[in-house]
């Protein structure tokens, strides 16, 4: 793996963790960029790594309630990345899946938890209301969204954080 | 002994009251087969007191054939290939096609990151008319997604024939896509 930059949060050591991840971001100026792709930590482990941390760090930042649980959603692309940012906040990771049109979870769900989103990108607001309301269910809430890019949507009251601040906002 | 003749619209007026009632009958039993009451939570975000489990009036072979038969019927003439997105929709594409003779594509959720990577399962071909089968319509995200994913092979599609459509905004979405939607029941008519 070549890394341009060694500061993850600089512009362009950022843009370039991510597309060694297969996540590259249309240039300022593209036209009709397509489909978003999907970042894969498995692709690039170490960059994974580094960029989870900085997750990690940017939902710490962002106060109370501190979460308890990291959910991922059914991409099995997003796992690397919850894990490094559960291991980094200290709490378990809880899949979420979409089983012929309800959503459910593998393993089991704590009760009363303070979760985080951790994605790539969210490309479907529905899929933070579907896991916001089954954490409703059971007692808990999300209390932030964590993205490598920031939303195109508004996800409020759910803050959404970004391992790099400012990180650009993007279609989906 | 004086015969009597019936009326000649007897008949087709007998065969329409007899497909109503048929009709009708097959609503209760997806009802009593399929239709659970709980706080479930949908794909869309939404909750929901209920919900229809395919799998349970998909899985009894009395309701499956008579399904089938009633989509048959349904199916558009210029009809060249049917096509059910996995999973839910697979049992179901199977009996309309043995029912009608027509060929099928299954439409998987992600293409396969090995073998053949299709996301089309089956043959398909450049213009044909494919008819999108589906089991349950909520907002319709999936049919949309399998439609998209068989325009991709540079055949068209032009109706989503389903089983139930519960009336939550999957019609406007098919049609905003340009699509029409044909269900065999809308939620409001059967006996909830």
């Amino acid at each position: 793996m070549t890394v341009p930059n060694p500061d993850p949060l600089t512009h362009d050591g950022y843009r370039a963790l991510l597309a060694e991840g297969g996540l590259t971001l249309p240039a300022p100026g593209d036209g009709e960029a397509g489909p978003l792709p999907k970042y894969s930590g498995s692709r690039d482990p170490a960059g994974a790594e580094r960029l989870g941390a900085a997750l990690a760090e940017a939902v710490a930042a962002v106060g109370t309630p501190r979460p308890d649980l990291v959910v991922v959603w059914q991409d099995p692309e997003d796992l690397v990345l919850g894990h490094v940012v559960a291991r980094e906040l200290g709490t378990a990771v809880v899949r979420f899946v979409d089983l012929d049109g309800l959503v459910g979870h593998e393993g089991s769900l704590p009760r009363n938890a303070s979760a985080v989103v951790v994605t790539d990108a969210v490309r479907d607001p529905a899929v933070v209301r579907a896991i916001a309301a089954v954490l409703d269910r059971a007692g808990g809430s999300v209390v932030a969204v964590a993205g490598l890019v920031a939303p195109a949507f508004d996800l409020a009251p759910i803050p959404a954080v970004t391992a790099r601040p400012g990180a650009s906002v993007v279609t989906a | 002994m004086t015969r009597v003749t019936p009326p000649s619209h007897l008949p087709a007026e007998l065969a329409r009251i007899g497909a109503r009632d048929r009709r009708a009958e097959l609503g209760r039993d997806l009802v009593n087969a399929a239709y659970l009451r709980g706080d479930f939570v949908l794909s869309s975000g939404g909750r929901s007191s209920f919900y229809f489990d395919k799998y349970l009036f998909e899985s009894q072979p009395t309701i499956l054939r008579r399904i089938a038969g009633m989509l048959a019927e349904r199916v558009p003439d210029d009809v060249d290939r049917l096509a059910g997105p996995e999973l839910g929709a697979v049992p179901l594409v199977t009996a309309l096609a043995l029912e009608t003779g027509l060929p099928f594509i299954i439409v998987r959720k992600n293409a396969k990151g090995y073998g053949t990577s299709h996301a089309v399962e089956g043959e398909v071909h450049q213009g044909e008319h494919v008819l999108m089968v589906e089991d349950v319509i909520s907002t319709a995200g999936e049919a949309l997604r399998a439609s998209a994913n068989v325009l991709s092979t540079g055949a068209r599609v032009g109706t989503v024939l389903a089983v139930v459509d519960r009336e939550q905004g999957g019609a406007e979405r098919i049609a905003a896509a340009g699509l029409r939607l044909d269900a065999l029941f809308r939620l409001s008519e059967l006996p909830v």
